[in-house]
């Protein structure tokens, strides 16, 4: 069968493909392993393809494919996990982190936060910290944290109000912050009080 | 601007969600409490962190080649790009359980043969194309 290579190939691989890294990276915090986050990439891409007629040119290509990619994890992913969205969290105050260094001995910590802990964590702390978050918030907090995208962005991406995305970002934050102090003590750079 | 108000609107600070009026009033604020400035910097040291640490994981040079054959396939399979929505829904969720059952028994097994069980995949995703 001949190769031929559309105006659509054309467009599709300058403006959609550039963005494949941050596709698979959301899809690996969302699934939490390879094998569903390369299922999910490529169904993403395939689906943009698909209907990339209706994508607005000129508009944010990349929000666009989040939210092809999170309709098809809520859609595909979500019904087969046994997750519990329940969560303990209104235990966990703001700023959680900091006020668990400034009422431990590890106050001198904070006058360099990011040589005395930041760094000591590792990469792998801080992924498991985030897919540990329970469904909701983690899609939230990664599409804040990680890709950067604004408050009514996520709101567009996720199909959720722009209150919901502030209430699920401000207890994902939370539960993310006690996540890295508990692999702050894993770790050996704090010690739990006893 | 008191400490409870400047904390309360710190995280919108952070990230980037306060109008100009606002920035200012929480940046006068940070500049003459030093208690609120160390958990302004904490906080935002930390989201700077969390952002570095989990943002280089490129996506695998295969799985990015499937994905552009898979889609180049499709467009030569099908006479219309404008396929119907019942069509899209079979490929994705009549195929996909099966699919998926066989990778990950392969991948369970096989742990180190991943390019392997690509193939294996990309074998079986062309068997089902042709079959659409
Ligand atoms: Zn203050």
């Amino acid at each position: 069968m001949p190769d031929k290579v559309t105006k659509k190939d054309i467009e599709f691989e300058r403006e959609a493909l550039q963005y494949t890294d941050a596709v698979y990276r959301m899809a690996l915090r969302m699934t939490k392993n390879k094998a569903d986050a390369e299922d999910l990439v490529q169904e993403t891409f395939f689906k943009a393809y698909r209907f990339w007629d209706s994508f607005e040119k000129g508009s944010n290509c990349r929000a666009w494919l989040f939210k092809i990619l999170t309709n098809l994890f809520i859609t595909a992913y979500h019904k087969k996990s046994k997750e519990k969205q329940q969560f303990a969290y209104d235990d966990v105050d703001s700023h959680y982190l900091y006020n668990q260094f400034e009422n431990t001995d590890y106050k001198q910590q904070l006058e360099d936060p990011e040589q005395m802990l930041f760094n000591q964590l590792l990469d792998d702390d801080v992924k498991k910290a985030i897919e540990e978050l329970p469904e909701d918030f983690r899609m939230v907090v990664v599409l804040s944290f990680v890709e950067g995208f604004s408050y009514q962005e996520i709101a567009d991406i996720v199909g959720i109000q722009l209150g919901t995305v502030k209430s699920r970002l401000h207890r994902g934050r939370k539960l993310l912050q006690k996540g890295l102090w508990q692999y702050a003590v894993k770790r050996g750079i704090v010690k739990e009080k006893t | 601007m008191d400490c409870k108000q400047a904390l309360l609107k710190l995280y919108n600070y952070l990230d980037n969600e306060l109008d100009a009026i606002e920035c200012k009033e929480v940046e006068e604020h940070l500049k003459s409490c030093k208690h609120c400035f160390g958990k302004a910097e904490f906080e935002r040291i930390l989201k700077k962190t969390v952002q570095e640490k989990c943002c280089y994981e490129p996506i695998p040079e295969q799985l990015k080649s499937s994905i552009l054959e898979r889609i180049k396939r499709i467009d030569k399979c099908s006479d219309s790009n404008q396929d119907s929505s019942e069509e899209q829904n079979r490929f994705f969720f009549s195929a996909k359980p099966e699919l998926r059952l066989d990778r990950r028994c392969f991948h369970f097994d096989y742990h180190w043969s991943f390019f392997h069980f690509h193939e294996d995949f990309s074998r079986h995703s062309r068997l089902y194309d042709s079959q659409i």
